[in-house]
């Protein structure tokens, strides 16, 4: 009697798995009209975009002369476009450390100057940035933006006179392609 | 005994007469006792004289004598100092005397000055209001303290621009490692070192 309780006591767990097998499963969600496909971007062509960035930012200076401080980094909106942006230095400034204590006059000059001279390169490598980006989202619509934000990264020491804090380019995809958008100063 | 016709003594001492001093003399010469009487009392006299001379004491006197009793006053006085009941009565007698000297000559108490409620309230010996001395004061303190606290305004512009050059290069030591940090950060993301997953992967 002892042994049957046993055995029926183990047996209820297999019964209990074999009733949870016979339940049907909830019917499939009623489908009404056909939804549109969400666009999707893939990472690993945001990357490509964001790399290719880094480099022509490089390039508008000599090498090792520009000071990529945050690299592009860009994200898909849907509905809206596509959104890369980054920091640089137009000029590697000076180091600062105990034997060299704060910039001299000349630094400041120099700096400034070679700045100057650098941020018409920058717009122009800016305009290839979004053509490039622009031929890269094939699949975005044309009507969908492409908007690039560079962030210019000053010492407090500097003299930033005549030198924009930020540049931004937006425009949708087919301006882009065509290069008929505008730079703005922030 | 002596069988001299004089005293032997009396010689000895020069007080005989030159005949009887001869008489003395001639005995002297053939009585052996009287010779040696009279060679003991020059011995004696020259142990006399090998003493040593002291004066003669003044006053001789005993202790039974009138002069060693206590004078009445030194009998009163012991008697008062020797008695605990009659020192007390005494300490009482002069604290009351000492009370009743003081209620008698009690002094007047302080006049209540009042003050004036004007800015001029007294007038010093020299003439000068209380205004005019503290004014000099105000004047004597600035004039004395002025060199100290240019000095000190001198420190503590020099403290002042200190700090502020140290702050400076404080700030622009905190912005050279931000900017380096940053650098180092984007490098090693064109680097490749942070590939986000799903990039370079077959689809």
């Amino acid at each position: 009697m002892k042994t049957a309780a046993l055995i029926f006591a183990a047996l209820l767990p297999l019964g209990a798995q074999m009733a949870s097998r016979a339940v049907p499963s909830p019917a499939p969600p009623v489908v009404g009209t056909p939804t549109q496909k969400a666009l999707k971007i893939s990472i690993s062509t945001l990357y490509g975009i964001e790399r290719n960035c880094d480099d022509k930012l490089r390039g508008i200076g000599e090498p090792n002369t520009v000071d990529l401080l945050g690299a592009t980094r860009g994200v898909y909106l849907a509905d809206y476009g596509a959104v890369f942006s980054a920091e640089i230095s137009m000029v590697t400034p000076p180091a600062i450390y105990p034997f060299h204590p704060a910039a001299t006059k000349e630094d400041v000059v120099s700096v400034h100057q070679r700045k100057l001279q650098r941020l018409p390169r920058l717009k122009e490598a800016m305009k290839e940035m979004m053509k490039m980006a622009a031929t890269t989202l094939a699949t975005m619509p044309d009507n969908q933006q492409i908007v690039l934000a560079v962030r210019l990264d000053n010492m407090k020491w500097e003299d930033i006179s005549g030198l924009p804090g930020m540049l931004t380019i937006k425009a949708d995809r087919r301006s882009a392609l065509t290069g008929n958008f505008q730079i703005e100063e922030e | 005994m002596s069988c001299s016709p004089f005293d032997l003594k009396d010689y000895f001492l020069q007080e005989l007469a030159d005949p009887q001093r001869r008489q003395v003399e001639a005995h002297v010469k053939t009585c052996q006792p009287c010779r040696e009487e009279l060679d003991r009392l020059r011995l004696m006299e020259a142990a006399l004289f090998v003493l040593r001379e002291e004066e003669i004491p003044q006053r001789i006197a005993f202790v039974s004598d009138p002069v060693f009793e206590p004078s009445p006053w030194r009998r009163a006085f012991s008697a008062f100092w020797n008695s605990g009941a009659r020192l007390g009565f005494a300490s009482a007698a002069m604290l009351s005397a000492a009370l009743v000297v003081f209620a008698m000559h009690r002094p007047a108490p302080a006049p209540v000055v009042t003050v004036a409620p004007t800015s001029v309230q007294t007038a010093s010996a020299s003439g000068m209001t209380e205004a005019e001395v503290q004014t000099r004061i105000d004047s004597a303190v600035a004039k004395a303290l002025a060199p100290i606290e240019a000095r000190q305004k001198a420190q503590l512009e020099q403290v002042k621009a200190d700090l502020d050059g140290a702050r400076q290069r404080l700030i622009l030591a905190a912005q050279e490692f931000d900017y380096n940090h940053k650098k180092e950060g984007a490098g090693m993301i064109t680097a490749g070192v942070y590939v986000p997953a799903g990039v370079g992967e077959p689809k």
